[in-house]
């Protein structure tokens, strides 16, 4: 057995799935909708989305050139209480890090950036070397953006972590946030933010 | 997505691959993709196969049980999500005078204005009304902010619907007769078509109350009473003119429904024939397609689709969201 003994036992409530910090880094109502209360509309971005990792997502190991891919690799970090997946992980020179597809282009949000950094800290954990960067493949731009794990983002994702475990366990419905993230938000049809705000602003007689 | 009815007695529903087989004496009825339903309704004596029941429930798809003569049985429900804590504030909000007798006010203030707004499109349009019904709904209307508690909504919501009824027989254009309201059992045509028609609204805004994840069997204007959707009769009550009674209107005005499909039985209750049943469902499934443009949010919905907004603008209330619930009410 290699790796670090678990630093606390987690209860099954407070394990944070990854994919879950990429939501609550987008949205954390979205997060919370998807969570806590398993309202989850499939639209034609997560359907894609969805598509995608299938292929992505048949576990398999083949050697390209001196490059070792290993796909679809089950996650779990007892120090931060993670569990999730990573579509792909190589290991190259000795060096390793993973590599999350994503359908669609690099986005404003650090979503994607907070995902991928939460799985390069579990493969820390679980191999014992310190990751310096990864690559998300955004399908649409068909190819690799490099991310370095700087302190800075590490310390937003160990931040959104425990955002996400407090949301979890607390199950406090986070305020919804009208703004530009609502146009490609799958949930809007749900969380209705436009219309929230209309009634908030009208009288009971305009009716 | 749609409803599918299923009136055959004696059919036997089955899945095959993806697709939904009705079947009547080794004679394929209707054989539809999975995906394109979701829901069925059976009425009366139609089988199910376990298969198509597990298959049915795994794509969330509900099942509603009506008899023979069309009333609402049960239903079938799949799982649903783990959202109970919109239910736990439906509950205190019922137990809470106060804000049920705000509901209650809000329900009925919706029915009641659509009732006068067709009524007043109907005298547009040509139809002779006396000048009462139209003073009498207002008054009620009028009333409802000073009404204590639900019963006094409840009042005045009889004296609304009653002034409204007592008219509703001029708007229909074609032979039928139509004194007033009579439930339990209907005895003429007309209100044979009404009772069918809140059925149907009845189970499809259960439907929407369900998948929002409040309990449809906890009302605030109907008081609970055992295995009464209670909740669903709430937020149907001001679609009732909007989607049950126009329907009722169109069909007979238009002739899709004449005298002779109706037949009485023993007791005195009148109802459809099972074409014209079909007919209307058909005439109903239409409805609840149809598009509106939305009085407050000004985009284009589908009746079907407002259903399940003021659900969900009820549970948006109910978790203090959002400081009042709208009743849908349309010009
Ligand atoms: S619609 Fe907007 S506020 Fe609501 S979950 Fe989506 S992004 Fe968040």
């Amino acid at each position: 057995m290699t790796g670090t003994a678990p630093v606390r036992e987690w209860q099954e409530d407070e394990l944070v799935p990854i994919a879950a910090l990429n939501q609550y880094a987008y949205c954390p109502r979205r997060c919370y909708y998807i969570y806590v209360a398993e309202e989850y509309e499939d639209n034609i971005h997560t359907l894609e989305g969805s598509y995608l990792h299938e292929n992505v997502h048949q576990a398999s190991e083949h050697l390209r050139g001196e490059k070792l891919q290993v796909r679809s690799v089950t996650l779990y970090s007892a120090r931060y209480g993670l569990a999730g997946k990573a579509d792909l992980v190589e290991i190259e020179d000795g060096q390793v890090y993973p590599v999350e597809y994503k359908k669609g282009r690099r986005g404003d949000w650090q979503n994607d950036q907070i995902q991928l950094c939460a799985q390069a800290m579990v493969l820390e954990e679980v191999t014992g070397r310190v990751i310096n960067h990864g690559y998300i493949f955004y399908a649409s731009e068909r190819r690799r953006q490099l991310i370095e794990f700087t302190p800075e983002l590490r310390a937003e994702t160990l931040q959104v972590i425990q955002a996400v475990r407090e949301l979890l366990t607390t199950r406090r419905r986070p305020p919804q946030k009208e703004g530009p993230r609502c146009q490609g938000c799958s949930l809007k049809a749900i969380c209705l933010p436009s219309e929230t705000r209309k009634i908030l602003s009208c009288g009971e007689e305009e009716q | 997505m749609a409803t599918l009815y299923i009136t055959e007695q004696g059919a036997i529903v089955r899945r095959v691959d993806e697709r939904i087989i009705v079947e009547h004496e080794k004679e394929v009825l209707a054989d539809i993709p999975i995906i394109k339903v979701d829901q069925v309704v059976l009425f009366g004596r139609v089988g199910l196969t376990t298969p198509v029941i597990e298959t049915l429930l795994e794509q969330g798809i509900e099942v509603c049980f009506l008899n023979q003569w069309g009333r609402f049985l049960g239903r079938l429900q799949p799982v649903q999500g783990k959202n109970c804590l919109v239910r736990a504030d439906q509950f205190r909000a019922a137990f809470d005078a106060g804000q049920a007798t705000y509901l209650a006010r809000q329900f009925v203030l919706g029915k009641l204005k659509n009732m006068l707004n067709m009524l007043m499109r109907a005298r547009r349009e040509g139809v002779s009304l006396p000048e009462e019904p139209f003073l009498e709904i207002n008054q009620a209307i009028k009333a409802l902010p000073r009404a204590e508690n639900v019963d006094g909504v409840r009042g005045l919501e009889g004296a609304g619907s009653a002034a409204y009824f007592r008219v509703f027989g001029n708007l229909l254009k074609k032979e039928f007769q139509f004194y007033g309201r009579v439930r339990r059992p209907p005895t003429d045509p007309v209100n044979s078509l009404l009772s069918f028609a809140y059925t149907l609204l009845a189970k499809d805004i259960a439907s929407a109350v369900n998948t929002v994840g409040l309990d449809p069997y906890t009302g605030f204007l109907h008081k609970d009473r055992y295995g009464r959707v209670s909740l669903a009769l709430d937020i149907a009550e001001e679609f009732r003119p909007l989607v049950a009674d126009a329907v009722v209107l169109s069909v007979i005005n238009r002739g899709m429904v004449v005298q002779d499909d109706f037949e009485q039985e023993l007791g005195g209750a009148v109802k459809l024939k099972d074409d014209a049943r079909k007919r209307f469902l058909a005439a109903y499934e239409q409805k609840k397609q149809s598009e509106i443009r939305h009085p407050y949010f000004k985009y284009r919905a589908t009746y079907r689709r407002c259903m399940e907004l003021q659900a969900r603008l009820l549970a948006k209330y109910l978790q203090g969201e959002v400081d009042k619930y709208l009743p849908l009410v349309t010009k």
